[in-house]
């Protein structure tokens, strides 16, 4: 793998020991985008991944808000 | 954790749960439900749905590969930008594509597969820099069919230079040499720019403290033919609409 950036490859390949955010990557209504967990059924947007500029517009879904899962059993 | 995409959302946990009150009509779709909701916690209706006829493509960040970058990056993915682009390309409703760029580089594979993928769409693309399009981020503003940049912003052009496991080979050596030469003749395809010309902004000396190579603000981006115009979103817009309508009326 090559890198072409500016940044310095120090800068790049760090790893941070301070507490990680666990991240998660989750697609509601079409929409895709990355959480934080919180607690079991709760996380937090971080951010929205879409192409679609109109998904960026939905209160709902605003990076900080939370949402919380319901479980279902099947 | 992908199976957290079976959970069902419900309403946002801060908000609070007014309870429905028994005897009233029960709205008849789920849409209308949400909507009610709204009104009724936060006494504001859902904006009307207005559908995008085109789509922004924002690549921001490191441009991650094939190796997931330590967390502290900001990363622009190519599992989701792909799917995206091939997304937009076959949905009817999608008339055009704008791409923001801001972004440092990063990995070369990934950035030429973006910048191949959004050169070979049939749909019009714009590109547009904003803050910075660097090194790689430069085969992925060229590829558009037209190209603005903001007028602060910059375009580093530097040669590839060596990371991580090296093996002390010439072979090493030719391999870069390669790897650079694919970045030179992509953009050297897809702007005005011409290969020596280029070539001598990638090695020029003395204008970056630690490295060779050029810094191109905004003007100088479009007077080297990297960039076709200096311009930001309206310009870009309507460039595009512009591009949009002509394609339409080549149909027609």
């Amino acid at each position: 793998m090559v890198h072409y950036t500016l940044l310095p490859p120090e800068l790049i390949f760090f790893e941070q020991d301070e507490h990680d955010l666990q991240l998660r990557e989750i697609e509601i209504n079409g929409i895709k985008m990355i959480v934080e967990i919180v607690d079991f059924n709760l996380a937090r947007i971080i951010r929205v991944i879409s192409s679609d500029p109109q998904h960026f517009l939905n209160d709902d879904y605003k990076p900080g808000n939370y949402i919380s899962f319901e479980i279902k059993c099947v | 954790m992908s199976n957290l995409s079976d959970f069902r959302v419900r309403t946002p946990f801060h908000l609070p749960i007014t309870p429905r009150k028994r005897g009233k009509p029960k709205p008849t779709t789920q849409k209308d439900a949400a909507a009610l909701d709204t009104l009724k916690q936060l006494g504001q209706t859902q904006l009307p749905k207005y559908e995008s006829n085109i789509h922004c493509i924002t690549i921001i960040g490191q441009i991650e590969g094939h190796m997931v970058l330590p967390a502290q990056n900001k990363t622009t993915k190519y599992e989701h930008l792909i799917p995206q682009l091939v997304a937009a390309e076959q949905n009817p409703k999608v008339q055009g594509i704008l791409v923001v760029l801001n972004t440092v580089g990063g990995d070369v594979e990934a950035g030429l597969a973006l910048a191949e993928m959004i050169d070979s769409m049939h749909k019009p693309t714009v590109s547009l820099v904003l803050g910075g399009g660097h090194s790689i981020g430069v085969p992925i503003a060229v590829a558009t069919d037209y190209s603005f940049i903001a007028e602060t912003a910059t375009m580093t052009i530097h040669p590839i230079r060596l990371t991580g496991l090296v093996i002390g080979v010439p072979q090493t050596y030719e391999y870069l040499d390669k790897m650079q030469d694919r970045v030179i003749k992509f953009v050297v395809k897809h702007s005005k720019i011409e290969e020596q010309a280029f070539r001598e902004l990638m090695f020029s000396l003395g204008k970056l403290a630690r490295d060779i190579g050029t810094v191109l603000v905004g003007e100088d981006a479009v007077e080297k033919g990297l960039i076709d115009e200096v311009g930001g979103l309206g310009k870009a817009l309507s460039k595009l609409n512009e591009l949009i309508h002509m394609k339409s009326s080549d149909h027609n």
